[in-house]
């Protein structure tokens, strides 16, 4: 693991540890700013060309057979259902392991300029918070 | 990725193992067999693939799998191992078959048609090794075979994980554009589209079509079903996903190569529903938005855009024959009913079930808060006389006011002569207001026509040929329904996408095999 990695991961674990879980949230790629990772960490280069593959997304944020699945996994690496409010009820999903399958991280955790979506909700109506 | 050669063009990596580009790359993908859309045909024909030997390549044109088969409640299968085991050994195959054939008034592709009832049972069987547990409906029916954990999203789950696991590629947001074909015009694979806007050749010995129909796709529903373009129709709506990808893709590829088409005309209606969209959040949304779709079906009286009665309201819950009754009224219906009989909705729940929504019993708490919202959405409406209601539905008032009279000289006498409503559903206007009008429109879920095809799902051109390396699943297929969908046997498109899936992965293996040796 590289330096860089280890200090995302490091960062990432501290920043997990404070306010931010509390309330359930959506996070664009600002986060990546406030955590001090670089545009080249994640862009290749210094001034950012185009955006990154995917693969870029996973190879630090990947937790079971190359998916992001969630942050509570149970014993065969599947995503555990964590309970959502939506419309008024609660609904255990796992947002991360759902019926949509690999969905692309930046549908939902949009990169700088969009605000974040939540793919989910194209028909659901999942009660979380964009930041 | 492992068994699939991707070969990347024009690739500028800067960092070790990141790819990052300012051009476009292409990729090129080999595999057997190439599955066009991610919905529950698809995933089931991926599976099949793979359960038969093979390597497979789904490619779904959205960000996520399920399409339209996130939604369907259970599926239908004749003479399966769950309903043996639950002691349903009738309707058999043969049963099922013989009742459809006449409800489609012979006019359909008699021998696909058997063949999908025969293997059904087969099919569910087949998902039942995966270590799936069908589960009875919220009224306890063992009549189709429902998801554990919540409509079909529970098996497109389950499905997408075998696929992963057996070492299937999926490609999300990577829609098909074209069919490729080889000199003999065997169908060899697909060309696609990524996010990016890269090109994605998938070279394969067949493909299988799995788009889902054209809910989605205007121009064809205004140039293939006439109940949507006639003249005089009020507006109807899709009450399809919330994010919506059927739009002929498979339909419009297999034409564009000569494929036969059957049974385009033909929708799967589910009516009434109120004017207020995404259609689907009246099933999946807001208590009070779901208890005043209930209101609009419940038995109370239900009149034409001429004040008239139409259709015996006891049978609200057939929203198929609710759909057919309506379309031949022009296409709308207004529920009327009284504060005594909205109360007793509040108080005791439906009396008829609609899609086991809310069922009946069930008190419906939020029908005040929907009825309040409905009036000010302008789909609801109040007064205190008949006459004002009329005036505010816009039917003639003479017309309206004789058909109060009518009901309520039959709820008097016990029975309904006109149109035999259940003496049950019998009830009778009071002399006060207020009184309540629901406007209803038709919505559609799905189209029900497409690729004309044989009993292996084998694509076929007009003048009856096979087009070699070509299967169309799912509601790609054509030729199974007409005039609209029998709801006596629920859950026919979801259990044909299944096994229709079944099948052509089996046969579509059979050609991979064959053209190795």
């Amino acid at each position: 693991m590289s330096n860089n990695k280890f200090k995302v991961l490091f960062l990432a674990f501290v920043f997990a540890g404070s306010s931010m879980v509390s309330a359930q949230g959506l996070s664009s790629m600002k986060a990546h700013d406030k955590l001090g990772v670089t545009c080249e960490q994640c862009h290749g280069t210094k001034a950012p060309m185009a955006a990154p593959d995917e693969k870029q997304c996973l190879a630090c944020h990947a937790n079971s057979g190359g998916h992001y699945r969630g942050t509570k996994l149970d014993a065969s690496g599947f995503g555990v259902p964590k309970v959502y409010m939506e419309s008024g009820r609660e609904r255990p999903a796992a947002i991360h392991d759902s019926h949509s399958g690999p969905v692309r991280c930046t549908v939902c955790h949009t990169a700088h300029k969009a605000p974040p979506k939540m793919y989910c909700n194209n028909c659901h109506s999942f009660d979380v918070k964009t930041k | 990725m492992n068994q699939i050669s991707i070969i990347k063009v024009a690739v500028t990596c800067a960092l070790a193992g990141v790819c990052l580009s300012g051009f476009a790359q292409d990729h090129e993908l080999t595999t057997d067999v190439v599955v066009v859309g991610g919905g529950i045909s698809g995933l089931s024909s991926a599976m099949s693939v793979l359960d038969h030997g093979g390597k497979v390549v789904v490619l779904e044109k959205l960000p996520g799998l399920g399409g339209a088969g996130n939604y369907f409640e259970g599926a239908f299968a004749a003479d399966s191992d769950y309903k043996r085991r639950n002691g349903l050994t009738e309707p058999t195959a043969d049963q099922v078959y013989k009742d459809v054939v006449r409800f489609y008034n012979y006019r359909i592709n008699a021998v696909v048609l058997r063949t999908l009832i025969n293997e059904s049972g087969p099919a569910m069987d087949w998902i039942e090794t995966k270590g799936y547990k069908f589960k009875l409906n919220k009224r306890g029916k063992k009549d189709r075979h429902m998801a554990p954990d919540g409509f079909g999203a529970g098996f497109i789950k389950l499905f997408y994980r075998d696929i992963e696991k057996n070492g299937g590629t999926i490609l999300l947001e990577t829609p098909a554009q074209k069919l490729i074909q080889n000199e003999k015009g065997e169908v060899v694979g697909v060309e696609a589209k990524n996010h990016k806007g890269e090109k994605v050749t998938v070279r394969a010995k067949a493909v299988i079509l799995a788009t889902g129909g054209f809910p989605g796709n205007q121009e064809m529903l205004k140039k293939y079903v006439p109940d949507i373009g006639k003249e005089g129709m009020a507006r109807i709506m899709l009450r399809g996903p919330g994010i919506e990808g059927r739009t002929g893709d498979g339909i419009n590829m297999a034409k564009e190569i000569g494929a036969d088409l059957a049974g385009m005309d033909t929708i799967a209606g589910n009516s009434p529903y109120l004017e207020y969209e995404p259609v689907i959040f009246q099933f999946n949304g807001p208590q009070w938005l779901k208890e005043s779709r209930a209101a609009l079906s419940q038995p109370f009286l239900w009149v034409n855009k001429f004040g008239q009665r139409f259709y015996n309201e006891g049978n609200g819950r057939y929203w198929n024959d609710n759909h057919n009754a309506m379309t031949a009224n022009g296409g709308v219906m207004f529920s009327i009913f009284d504060e005594n009989m909205k109360n007793k909705l509040i108080k005791e729940g439906p009396l008829t079930d609609f899609n086991q929504i809310v069922i009946r019993g069930e008190p419906m708490t939020a029908l005040d808060e929907g009825l309040e919202r409905g009036i000010k959405a302008g789909y609801a409406f109040k007064a205190d006389t008949i006459e004002e209601l009329a005036e505010k539905i816009g039917v003639p008032v003479q017309n309206l006011v004789e058909t109060v009279k009518d009901i309520n000289a039959a709820a008097d006498a016990g029975e309904d002569k006109l149109l035999g409503r259940p003496k049950q559903f019998l009830f009778k206007f009071s002399d006060k207001g207020p009184y309540y009008a629901m406007r209803g429109l038709r919505a559609f879920f799905q189209t029900l026509g497409g690729v004309r095809m044989n009993s292996k799902m084998q694509a076929m051109d007009k003048k009856g040929n096979v087009i070699p390396g070509l299967y169309a699943v799912g509601m790609d297929m054509g030729g199974l329904y007409d005039t609209s969908y029998d709801i006596k046997y629920p859950g026919f498109t979801s259990g044909f996408g299944m096994t229709g899936g079944l099948i052509a992965g089996r046969d579509a293996m059979r050609l991979v095999k064959e053209s190795k040796k």
